[in-house]
């Protein structure tokens, strides 16, 4: 590590991005963050929260009224009402120390007391370090991204310096940059008398320069300034907030133990949220600075000329990836709504219609087929959109009908104890052919599937394989039918020499005739089923199909 | 606009729509809000479908059998402590009493623990028994208020995906071959427009109804339209913003720039909604039917790639 090619390195980034007029932009916009948060008085709790006034109605007693913050309305925050024995009842949460007094009237029957921790809260000097650190989002991601763009990344690597040096020196640039204007605001907080000076001040410029360490860290692959934009723009404020919440929390127990959170430690002690000890700057400067280096060391060791191509991944790893993918895609909407009676609250579950869920599900399913043609070369080719081979069409037709039909194999796997299961089954159910939704959501629905688990899937893993997919997908509680509709349009593909558009219309004639086909026997329906599958698989084309088909490949 | 001209700008469009969903981050970027979101808003109902199972109270072991048998009928399970109240901070159990002293947390069951520990007492007064749980419809204002949220940081990505497109095709020599086609040099800054609204208001109305179907949204289909105002004026900065930035000509500032500008036009919404329910970007925050900050993001489509084709195609 030579420290003056560290310097010229940090000396560039800064001189080409603060250069010309353009160049004040930025310090400009930080100086205009942080000096009226350095120097503004800030009022207190007491002074935020002035004469809150509290709703009442219904039959209040006098003594509750004359409570000066109390107002009586048509509908309040609290209701009173007196039941059959004369016994006052209050609703509402939470009840007010002094309307309890004032209900009690001297004689409390019970004592109720708030038990909770103690939270601390942190003084402004956090703000420094979070603005500091944030404003600086544009600077880090083009630091690596923009050099790949612009080529001069394969100069910078070949110059007769070590990817460590580089790294450091870009980090050394924007953290720098980004600690010497936390620890400007906070003089000038200290020199108005707003803040007092105390070991706030060690860990303060850590976080700006661990944010840009992390921030390197995100974007070292990155290929653009988009790609490293949008990353760090999403990434680092969750991160700073998400460290910054755990250290509070694991704080209320032991600060020491809080400050040991790296970024997040530093954070809250740069805020001063527990006191001016020396334990918990030093330690969190310590977890901080050990993290700053561990992510320069990473970002240099993976730091390359160009992203890398990706690995194709083995298939299993892709169906995996996939199914799980789609599986939140579809789940989330459909089922989700359902925990809102397992935390405690049915009507919500009740009342929340089903129509959004669908329209979500199918965007979600909608979007992954969209993303995978948008990726390859031929969009077309990759989901299966292509003339099938001849005589699949009559196909298509035949198992529409046995899709529909075969609806009722569904009761040969019992319906489960558990009243959440059995209701995320039904909606299952509902959402496998979504009829009642609408013909645009139907049809959503139908293109969906079908591109997804036969047009991509089934080429990339397998007609087994997306088979299997698709039944954990989208029928999980009810494995039967989901192998069963899964497998005949496997088949009906395969059959279609991978073209997907008989499955297309397979689907379409399984949701006309699902209102209008009546239920048969479960085990009637999985035998014309299997039937179904057998004979697509083992059935020969007619001797003119073949005639045709012979032709076309000539 | 002829019809080479027409095609042009639709192909262009296409073809950037495509390069957005070809670029991980990019696309990382776009499914991450809506997914975080979204699933830190299951994980907490599901945290909290099993914190619902430990349902300790403090109770002293002297506590009246009565009592305790009054509480396990409610389907709580008393645990005996020395300390109530240390047990409480220790947060091994939600509630502690002793029958006439309750400690408590701000759970709403705490106020079915007093209502039975008063009506025991025989005290004139008592919280209502029943806890009111908000309905789907009350839940819907805090489904746009997390929409909100979301559709905060669509905005920023307009910003950047507008500055960034430019700057991005100007340093690795694509937007020099770009400008060097016989098409009019609006139509560079009129397709990247197009481009990044789309994409960005075709996710943000994934999300939009995503959060419609797990927790529902107050007037979605509204909140839709002020995204896809919001994203569009977003992007429009972005390409105003930009001028000649790359990293030949710094990009941090212009960002840096875009950003906060987008951010205060997005407070006039919060200070003076009857302005900003006519304008994209602060119209998120006044509300409104969004027709019209829709429009006029059209039109700030069209300013950006005027000043685009005069301030940054120039060379």
């Amino acid at each position: 590590m030579r420290p003056r090619r560290i310097i010229a390195i940090a000396q560039r980034d800064l001189a080409q991005e603060l250069k010309g007029r353009r160049g004040w932009v930025l310090p400009a916009i930080m100086a205009g963050l942080l000096l009226p948060l350095s120097g503004a008085p800030v009022p207190g709790a007491n002074q935020i929260i002035q004469n809150p006034t509290i709703t009442v109605s219904g039959d209040v007693p006098e003594d509750v009224l004359a409570i000066d913050f109390v107002q009586e309305v048509d509908e309040g925050l609290l209701s009173f009402r007196r039941d059959e024995q004369g016994t006052l009842l209050v609703r509402g949460m939470p009840i007010h120390p002094q309307i309890r007094a004032a209900l009690d009237g001297g004689e409390p029957a019970v004592t109720v007391q708030v038990a909770r921790r103690d939270v601390r809260l942190p003084n402004r000097s956090l703000l420094f370090a979070l603005i500091s650190a944030s404003t600086l989002t544009g600077a880090v991601s083009g630091s690596i991204a923009g050099e790949r763009t612009h080529k001069t990344l394969v100069a910078l690597l070949a110059a007769s310096i070590t990817r460590m040096e580089l790294i450091c020196g870009k980090a050394l640039a924007w953290g720098g940059m980004g600690a010497a204007t936390a620890l400007l605001a906070a003089t000038v907080s200290i020199v108005l008398g707003r803040l007092d000076a105390g070991w706030w001040l060690l860990p303060l410029p850590t976080v700006p320069i661990a944010t840009v360490a992390v921030g390197l860290f995100l974007v070292r692959r990155a290929s653009d300034l988009i790609g490293g934009t949008t990353v760090t723009l999403r990434v680092l404020p969750a991160m700073l907030a998400a460290l910054g919440l755990l250290a509070s929390f694991v704080g209320t127990t032991s600060p020491l133990a809080a400050s040991a959170i790296p970024l997040g430690g530093a954070l809250m002690t740069a805020g001063s949220t527990w006191g001016g000890h020396a334990g918990p700057a030093l330690l969190s400067t310590a977890s901080t600075l050990l993290t700053t280096a561990l992510c320069l060391w990473l970002t240099a060791r993976d730091l390359e000329e160009s992203p890398g191509t990706s690995v194709r991944q083995p298939w299993a790893a892709a169906a995996v990836l996939l199914g799980f993918l789609a599986a939140l895609a579809w789940w989330i909407p459909i089922i989700g709504p359902i925990l809102w009676t397992a935390a405690g609250n049915p009507q919500i579950t009740e009342q929340l219609p089903a129509r959004p869920g669908i329209a979500a599900g199918v965007m979600g399913l909608g979007l992954m087929s969209m993303v995978r043609g948008a990726r390859a070369r031929d969009a077309a080719e990759a989901l299966s959109f292509r003339n099938p081979i001849a005589g699949t069409w009559g196909w298509a037709l035949w198992v529409g009908v046995a899709l529909a039909i075969t609806a009722s194999v569904s009761g040969l796997v019992p319906m489960a104890d558990d009243p959440l299961l059995a209701r995320a089954r039904l909606r299952m159910a509902d959402g496998m052919v979504p009829v009642w939704a609408g013909p645009t959501l139907m049809l959503g629905s139908i293109l969906a599937d079908e591109f997804l688990f036969r047009g991509w899937l089934q080429k990339t893993v397998g007609g087994p394989t997306a088979t299997v997919i698709w039944t954990v997908v989208k029928a999980p509680f009810d494995p039967i039918r989901g192998l069963l509709t899964g497998g005949m349009l496997a088949m009906l593909t395969h059959r279609a020499g991978g073209s997907v558009l008989p499955a297309i219309l397979a689907h379409g004639i399984w949701a006309l005739l699902t209102i209008a086909v009546p239920g048969i026997n479960p085990w009637l329906a999985l035998i014309i089923g299997l039937a179904m599958v057998a004979a697509i698989r083992w059935i020969p084309p007619l001797p003119q199909v073949r005639t045709v088909e012979r032709r076309r490949s000539e | 606009m002829n019809r080479r001209v027409a095609l042009a700008v639709v192909l262009l469009t296409a073809t950037l729509i495509r390069r957005f969903l070809r670029e991980g981050f990019v696309l990382r970027s776009l499914v991450w809000p809506a997914g975080l979101a979204a699933g830190t808003l299951l994980m907490t109902l599901l945290v909290v479908a099993m914190v619902k199972e430990s349902q300790f109270i403090g109770v002293p072991a002297d506590l009246d059998p009565a009592l305790v048998e009054r509480l396990q009928e409610e389907g709580w399970t008393p645990k005996i402590t020395d300390d109530l109240e240390a047990t409480m901070r220790a947060r091994q159990s939600w509630a502690a009493t002793d029958g006439t002293v309750m400690w408590r947390n701000w759970r709403p069951e705490s106020l079915r623990l007093e209502s039975i520990l008063r009506e025991r007492k025989g005290a004139k007064w008592r919280p209502e028994a029943d806890v009111k749980m908000p309905t789907a419809s009350e839940a819907a204002p805090q489904g746009a208020l997390f929409t909100k949220l979301v559709a905060i940081l669509f905005t920023l990505y307009g910003v950047v995906f507008g500055l960034g497109m430019v700057a991005r095709d100007r340093d690795d020599g694509s937007l020099e071959a770009e400008l060097a086609l016989p098409l009019p040099h609006w139509v560079a800054g009129a397709t990247r427009w197009l481009a990044a609204t789309s994409v960005l208001s075709l996710f943000f109305s994934f999300s939009v109804v995503l959060f419609d179907a797990i927790i529902g949204v107050e007037q979605g289909g509204a909140l839709i339209r002020h995204g896809i105002a919001a994203t569009g004026g977003a992007t429009a900065l972005g390409l105003i913003a930009v001028g000649k930035a790359g990293i030949k000509q710094g990009f941090s500032g212009p960002l840096a720039g875009g950003l906060t500008g987008a951010m205060g036009v997005m407070g006039v919404g919060l200070a003076m909604p009857q302005v900003g329910s006519y304008l994209p970007l602060a119209s998120l925050f006044a509300g409104g039917s969004g027709w019209i900050p829709v429009a006029i993001a059209m039109g700030l489509g069209v300013v950006a790639s005027a000043v685009f084709s005069f301030r940054s195609a120039r060379s």
